[in-house]
């Protein structure tokens, strides 16, 4: 199979999955459709039409999303890599005008992480589509039955789960970027060599969440692998791996 | 479920398409800058996403 038509099938399948898991929420909404140049080695994977993904209340518009993915092979040209990817909120029933809080990856990233949210809602308009949430779950429920003010501090934004959350070096390092932190030029190399030693600790966790992916991609790498005699092999860690 | 097949443009086609654009949206710098400090209705961000989308494939 070329190099092509492989990254097409990969585009096409990672359409079909965005399309399936955004239909779960919002049944009638586009799909996503990978597009690319003829003969080219980019992918752009977006919602096509580009109306956003409505989020109802009681069958009404309270939110929008919009979610594009910017696509080229990776460094072993095997594998659809993202270059760029962009989530973002919209209150409303239609993404206009400055989003609530986007999440952003950038793999180029230089001066900012190359994964981040990005908050930009007023508080003004995260507290009135906060105070329209549905009751249809616990925490929507529960900021129905309150009088108060909603606050932008209710939001629980995710980061990553138990394997992939920041380290205290990744918010540091942030801290120091954004606000001029004295010392930063000096204590960069701690900060990186601590992230490193956190990133190794958690992939080893991660392998153990999920022992065969990791099998397969080490013998994809050349390794011969295989179980000990009289071993099973260990099970993938579901609550792990499903957890938010 | 079978995967829908991606859609496919010619350079042409796309430089077209991207001039289209630009002929409904005015001043490309000016459009891009209100782009950027998220000053769009929903038709002119569709339009800005799908420009955005045109040029990464152009490779722009």
């Amino acid at each position: 199979m070329t190099e092509f038509s492989s990254l097409e099938r990969q585009a096409a399948e990672f359409a079909d999955e965005l399309t399936d898991t955004v239909k779960a929420v919002s049944p009638n909404c586009s799909p996503f459709v990978a597009k690319a140049i003829q003969d080219g080695s980019r992918f752009t994977v977006s919602q096509t039409p580009s109306e956003g993904i409505p989020l109802n209340v009681d069958e009404k518009p309270l939110l929008s999303m919009t979610a594009g993915y910017w696509c080229t092979v990776d460094r072993a040209k095997r594998f659809l890599a993202v270059e760029r990817s962009d989530i973002a909120v919209y209150p409303g029933a239609k993404a206009r005008g400055e989003p609530l809080f986007r999440y952003e990856y950038l793999r180029e990233a230089r001066d900012v992480p190359a994964a981040h949210i990005q908050v930009h809602g007023h508080r003004d308009a995260l507290s009135h589509v906060l105070s329209r949430s549905g009751t249809s779950t616990n925490r929507g429920k529960r900021r129905a039955t309150v009088d108060d003010i909603p606050r932008m501090s209710e939001l629980h934004l995710p980061v990553g789960g138990h394997r992939f959350r920041p380290c205290l070096e990744d918010i540091l390092e942030m801290l120091l970027d954004e606000f001029g932190i004295d010392g930063a030029a000096e204590s960069r190399a701690t900060l990186q060599s601590g992230r490193k030693r956190w990133r190794m600790t958690q992939t080893a966790s991660a392998v153990r969440d999920d022992p065969d992916s990791a099998v397969s991609v080490l013998k994809e790498l050349g390794y011969h692998i295989e179980l000990a005699d009289g071993e099973e092999a260990p099970p993938t860690n579901e609550s792990r791996l499903t957890a938010r | 479920m079978t995967a829908m097949t991606p859609v496919y443009y010619t350079l042409d086609q796309a430089h077209a398409r991207r001039n289209e654009i630009l002929s409904i949206v005015g001043d490309e710098a000016t459009f891009k800058e209100r782009g950027a400090r998220y000053e769009l209705d929903a038709q002119q961000l569709a339009l800005y996403n799908e420009l955005t989308d045109l040029e990464f494939l152009i490779g722009d």
